[in-house]
């Protein structure tokens, strides 16, 4: 049994028929970092607050190391928690802040004050130890109620999208941060956010919510390189699709062939082999696409004619929008291509016909 | 300068003029050295002061209406911060109904509530007595309270006392380590304001207070009707030095709880 055991939970609120989370079955590793990820409304947060103990679930039960603790209230839960309204205490100081569960534990005073010392110089912010949380930056302010979170040495840290309300620079500075307290002080730690690269940068695994499910859970490797379904395929990073229906399969039973309703055939690999639905989702990544002027000079397995939309420098590489040639009516489908500058072929204008190319073993037909 | 911005200084100009003469023009008339309370002033005198200071009448008066303010204001603090609670950051049509008539006691005429009180009082025994004066008075304090908690509840960060909790605070800790010192500015204002309703009332007292509960604005009200000699103003200078004291005070004490805060937090880090 792991660290924490989500088993069979289910969360409804009396003013909704739709359940905020329905049967959750979710094992926490002890020392790991897991992410809940997913759009607004998908359960998250609802799922953080239960594990917390400030929301109770309608039907199932939470474990923490192997004992139930959905009777504990949140005070003897010994978790800590950190939120994204920083919700310090605005009458006490930055060290009141952080000796306060050191109190509520009745820690002998001349320890409070050692560990508070030590729990600044843990978050770097020694210098304002007295300091007022209205005196401090957003992102001072996160770090004074991440040091309050860790100050009692809790079992699990749990953190409601705790950079939302900070700027891109500083939420990039703190992720780092948070990454290297919980390198060093092999805390368990659970943490909530809609932001997926937030995610990929944090996490030992992601869970991926939507709609009170768990779409995947996964390290953000095999989020990113196998996704389990096309809503965590859209989600998780760029991806190009193309919907058809499955009309070939390969002996392997590895590749299919895919033809969309305007008659466009792509060969991709079958994320799940044996059984899939008669109409699937092709998805292929943007720098997995190769871009040609004139046709014949690709490669790859998979070539497709487009237009050229737009062509947009990025730096590092060139980003290429085309619309894909269709047969039929209806609006034209336009897919991204991520380029690197050395392969972008030369003398691309906006409007021009163009060609795409992609490889079979690159795409996930889902 | 516009004309209209003429019309708007002279405006405000006269706002402050009648709000303050009637009652600064009291104050020469307590100095008088005449027994008539008329300009110009005959002479001044201070007998009027001693006459109030010496005569047990008025420092009885003034004992009953601190006591039956303070009562009044700690009972109204109680309820009103609780309700307030109740009330915040919930809708509906109870919810609204019963804000409502929180607030009763401040839009309905207090001679309506004064008398409904002593239809509500008088059989349960409680006119001419101490609780019931303070019952009184807490119902038309309560408002008072229940105005600025509430505004403050409903901007208190939602998550504060679950931060509280996660820190191992039980809700009752959390609520007097916590939440309560965040509202605190509202609570001491509400609790000011409180207190003036009942030191200043006359009408529910000339209803409800027996012979052992005259306030001192009932007093001053019987005194109006057999004599008005300077005496009376002498006793309305103290009222309004009292009440302006009690004001600045309350100033006081929420800027030097805002530097003591900072104090407090350097010796807990130096001690």
């Amino acid at each position: 049994m792991s660290f924490i055991e989500f088993d069979h939970i289910r969360k409804t609120y009396a003013n909704n028929t739709l359940a905020a989370v329905e049967n959750l079955n979710l094992g926490i590793a002890k020392g790991e970092f897991m992410t809940f990820l997913g759009p607004s409304g998908s359960g998250k947060t609802t799922t953080l607050m239960m594990l917390a103990g400030f929301e109770k679930p309608t039907s199932g039960s939470i474990h923490l190391e192997g004992t139930p603790i959905d009777a504990l209230p949140p005070y003897e839960r010994n978790m800590g928690v950190v939120f994204q309204s920083y919700s310090l205490f605005p009458h006490m100081s930055v060290a009141q802040n952080i000796a306060f569960p050191l109190e509520m534990r009745k820690v002998p005073k001349p320890q409070i004050q050692d560990r508070v010392a030590a729990a600044l110089e843990k978050v770097r912010l020694g210098r304002h130890a007295d300091r007022r949380p209205s005196q401090l930056s957003g992102g001072e302010q996160q770090r004074v109620a991440l040091a309050r979170a860790l100050v009692f040495d809790p079992k699990l840290v749990l953190m409601d999208e705790p950079l939302s309300a900070l700027d891109k620079n500083l939420r990039e500075e703190l992720q780092l941060e948070i990454r290297r307290l919980h390198r060093e002080l092999g805390v368990t730690m659970v943490f909530v956010t809609h932001d997926q690269s937030e995610a990929m940068n944090l996490s030992d695994r992601v869970c991926v919510f939507n709609h009170g499910r768990v779409e995947q859970l996964d390290t953000p490797q095999q989020l990113y390189d196998r996704p389990a379904n096309v809503f965590v395929a859209g989600f998780i990073g760029d991806n190009n699709m193309l919907v058809g229906d499955v009309d070939r399969v390969d002996a392997s039973d590895e590749y299919a062939r895919l033809t969309t309703l305007n008659g466009t055939t792509c060969r991709g690999r079958l994320r799940t082999t044996g059984t899939y639905p008669q109409s699937s989702t092709l998805c292929i990544r943007p720098e997995r696409i190769d871009v040609a002027a004139a046709k014949g000079s690709l490669e790859t397995d998979n070539k497709i004619g487009a237009r050229l939309v737009d062509l947009i420098h990025q730096g590092d590489h060139w980003r290429l929008i085309a619309a894909l040639e269709t047969s039929g009516e209806g609006e034209a489908l336009q897919w991204m291509a991520k380029v690197s500058p050395n392969r972008l072929p030369a003398g691309l204008s906006i409007g021009q016909p163009i060609q795409i190319g992609f490889n079979s073993r690159d795409s996930w037909v889902i | 300068m516009q004309p209209w911005k003429i019309v708007y200084r002279i405006a405000c100009g006269a706002v402050l003029v009648f709000l303050l003469l009637p009652i600064l023009a009291v104050i020469p008339l307590s100095f008088s050295s005449s027994g008539f309370l008329s300009y110009p002033l005959p002479g001044l005198s201070l007998r009027w002061y001693e006459t109030v200071l010496t005569s047990g009448r008025w420092l009885d008066a003034f004992i009953n209406s601190l006591k039956i303010g303070l009562s009044a204001t700690a009972l109204a603090l109680l309820l009103g911060t609780m309700a307030s609670f109740g009330l915040a950051r919930r809708r509906g049509f109870v919810v609204g109904a019963i804000k409502l008539l929180a607030l009763t006691p401040m839009i309905v005429p207090i001679v309506m509530i004064a008398v409904a009180l002593y239809f509500f009082l008088a059989p349960l025994q409680l006119t001419n007595s101490f609780a019931g004066m303070v019952i009184a008075h807490t119902v038309i304090a309560i408002p008072f309270v229940v105005i600025p908690v509430l505004a403050a509840v409903e901007q208190l960060d939602p998550n504060l006392a679950r931060a509280a909790a996660a820190c191992g605070a039980r809700p009752l800790t959390a609520f007097f380590r916590v939440t309560l010192p965040s509202i605190l500015p509202a609570v001491a204002s509400g609790a000011l304001f409180a207190f003036a309703a009942s030191f200043d009332d006359v009408v529910i007292a000339l209803f409800i207070a027996g012979p052992d509960q005259r306030t001192l604005p009932r007093e001053m009200f019987s005194s109006l009707r057999e004599t008005i000699t300077p005496e009376l103003t002498a006793v309305a200078t103290i009222m309004m030095v009292f009440s302006t004291f009690l004001f600045m005070l309350m100033r006081y004490m929420q800027r030097r709880r805002r530097r003591l805060i900072n104090v407090a937090a350097q010796g807990f880090v130096s001690a």
